[in-house]
């Protein structure tokens, strides 16, 4: 190689991060995101966990005012700390849930849409979990084990493993049969190597936007559990719970109900704005 | 053929008595039937025939590369360097195939990973079979030189296959089977997605890497002017049967005997030298693959096809490397049966 050739050196994730800086709304999303990832993982740490819990009835539904910044809820408890606390319960839920469903149900999608022979297994496993509702299915699984924490994210994880599963086969099935994977096994690739290298960078965008998507919507599903007393358990602070706590007393004191609601719709957006943007900087082929 | 009559050479791939299936819950298609060929090393050989006549077929045969639910050797061999590639466990395939058995393949529009640079697509190949246990260094100083090889900028390398036209991702292609320097290419009609001009560059390429490498080369094509261009042997196949067989020569020169339907191929090219307004291609099709017919597999199409032709399968009749599978060359003076007994197996 000559000295004069100037090698345009970028690694992957600059350069995936050149191209997500270039959708503006996914940015938007994304400073947004941070900025209630900040309020609700960092500033609990700074107000004590007594706050949440702590009830006053003579002070309740008390109106905005500098010592609880979003007023009191129908306990007296403030409001603020527990939106914060509840924000950080429902997002870890989400995420944790989302990734524990992304993994096996993805694994297995990937495996059932590669192998022939485990496809027919893999899927009808599949279909019987399908069969049931999924916030049923959570409902079932959270009773049986019992209503914490770890239960309500296995529970809700295991209820979405069908969806995962089936949209990691449908992306995986349209790439294995074409001509590159061929090429690629011409080369001497191990399957293990076409699986993670060739296959899977293809179908990232699918998997990231049925991530995100999928994040609320375990959100959601954590929030009716809660709602019918089978997810976390009060006094622990959670969106969903909040919110439906608050419909009770949605004429006299409308702003309980809002601000979880408006969370989750926040959290929810900026979710699907940032996976927008995400899929889109993981196609070379829309570079600009 | 085996180059026997000359001078010994060492044999770089025999197929012999080649038969694939393919197997479906209806139908059985008789895609390729007891196809022989030998390859000798550095030696070029070119399989020419009509879409569907099983030339994609052999070739993924010779890389163990069939569907693996439907596509089924029934019998045969194929020796690489003289050990089997069917016996070999899948772990020997994964060592064989980029190292030394290469394959480029048709489109190159489909055949490149979108999402990867050429970069990474071409050192794959060197990572995977990194028995000189080259650096990762090493290993970008072996693709840009290859890139060099194929004429493309190694500057280029970090950018991905859309950014490249039809031409110079072929020559990637290209760069992809050259990285491991292979003992057999087989080239699955390299040029049918490619203008003419580039047609010429990617051949002569082709060409120049083969005599520098002293690679052996399959080339696979339904254009009789490549196979002239850059092929010392060359096969002429017919529903899964090689109908002919000989050196470029004895194909080309058209005062030897040939099988009708080679007859017919060269009747369908235009030539240069002579005003014709009409091409005269060959009439019907190809017969239906799941249905052979009980005789010669050409006789429904053949313009001297006999009452023979219809009954009986032809013999395959010698004259040094020309073989021809045709009944009318039992009288032709100089040609002789091959054993009876290799035919007794095709029947199987």
């Amino acid at each position: 190689m000559t000295e004069e050739i100037v090698f345009r050196k970028q690694s992957g994730a600059k350069e995936i991060w050149r191209r997500f800086k270039k959708n503006k709304s996914a940015v938007v999303g994304l400073v947004l995101f941070a900025v209630m990832l900040v309020a609700c993982f960092i500033v609990p740490l700074l107000i004590p966990y007594s706050r949440v819990t702590q009830q006053s009835i003579r002070n309740k539904f008390a109106p905005p005012s500098i010592e609880h910044l979003a007023g009191t809820d129908h306990f007296g408890r403030d409001e603020m700390a527990r939106l914060l606390y509840g924000g950080r319960m429902t997002m870890s839920v989400g995420f944790l849930a989302a990734t524990l469903s992304l993994l096996v149900g993805g694994s297995l999608g990937m495996l059932a849409s590669f192998y022939d022979k485990a496809d027919n297994l893999i899927m009808r496993c599949i279909d019987v979990l399908a069969s049931m509702p999924p916030v049923l299915m959570a409902l079932a699984i959270v009773s049986a084990l019992g209503a914490n924490l770890r239960n309500v994210i296995i529970a809700i994880a295991v209820s979405r493993i069908p969806a995962f599963c089936r949209v990691v086969r449908a992306a995986v099935l349209g790439i294995v049969d074409q001509e590159y994977i061929e090429a690629a096994r011409a080369g001497g690739t191990s399957d293990f190597r076409i699986l993670t290298r060739h296959v899977l960078p293809n179908c990232l965008g699918t998997i990231i936007v049925q991530t995100t998507m999928n994040i609320s919507l375990l959100m959601l599903t954590a929030a009716s559990l809660s709602f019918i007393g089978m997810g976390i358990q009060p006094p622990a602070p959670e969106w969903g719970s909040m919110l439906s706590e608050a419909r009770e007393y949605m004429r006299s004191a409308p702003l309980l109900m809002f601000l979880p609601g408006i969370g989750i719709a926040l959290v929810t957006t900026e979710l699907n704005l940032i996976g927008d943007g995400l899929r889109d900087a993981f196609d070379p082929r829309l570079k600009t | 053929m085996t180059s026997g009559t000359t001078e010994p050479k060492e044999l770089m791939l025999e197929v012999k008595n080649l038969t694939v299936e393919y197997q479906s819950d209806l139908e059985t298609v008789h895609a390729v039937n007891g196809i022989s060929f030998s390859l000798a090393k550095g030696g070029t050989i070119g399989l020419v025939g009509e879409t569907g006549a099983g030339k994609t077929t052999t070739a993924l045969a010779l890389m163990r590369l069939l569907p693996e639910r439907t596509g089924k050797i029934r019998q045969g061999d194929i020796l690489l360097n003289g050990t089997s590639v069917l016996k070999s466990s899948d772990k020997e395939l994964m060592l064989l195939r980029g190292e030394t058995i290469a394959m480029i393949f048709q489109d190159p529009m489909t055949s490149l990973n979108p999402v990867l640079t050429i970069g990474d697509q071409i050192s794959e190949s060197i990572l995977l079979h990194n028995s000189q246990g080259r650096t990762p260094e090493q290993i970008q100083g072996r693709v840009d030189e290859v890139l060099n090889m194929v004429g493309i900028p190694p500057a280029r390398k970090r950018e991905y296959p859309h950014q490249f036209s039809g031409g110079m991702r072929q020559r990637v292609v290209i760069a992809i089977a050259m990285a491991c320097e292979p003992d057999l290419l087989i080239a699955d009609e390299p040029t049918t997605a490619l203008d003419v001009t580039i047609q010429a560059q990617v051949l002569m390429m082709i060409r120049k890497l083969r005599d520098r490498l002293g690679t052996s080369l399959v080339m696979i094509t339904h254009d009789l002017g490549i196979v002239a261009q850059t092929c010392d042997n060359v096969a002429v196949m017919y529903a899964g049967q090689l109908v002919e067989v000989g050196s470029a020569k004895d194909i080309f020169n058209r005062e030897n005997s040939h099988h009708p339907y080679t007859n017919g191929l060269f009747g369908s090219i235009p030539k240069l030298n002579e005003r014709v307004k009409r091409l005269k291609p060959i009439p019907g099709l190809m017969p239906d693959p799941t249905a052979l017919p009980e005789g010669c597999y050409f006789s429904p199409r053949c313009a001297e096809s006999a009452n023979m032709c219809l009954k009986a399968r032809p013999e395959v009749y010698v004259k040094g490397e020309h073989k021809i599978k045709c009944h009318k060359m039992r009288n032709v003076d100089g040609y002789v049966k091959e054993e009876a007994e290799r035919e007794e197996a095709e029947r199987g």
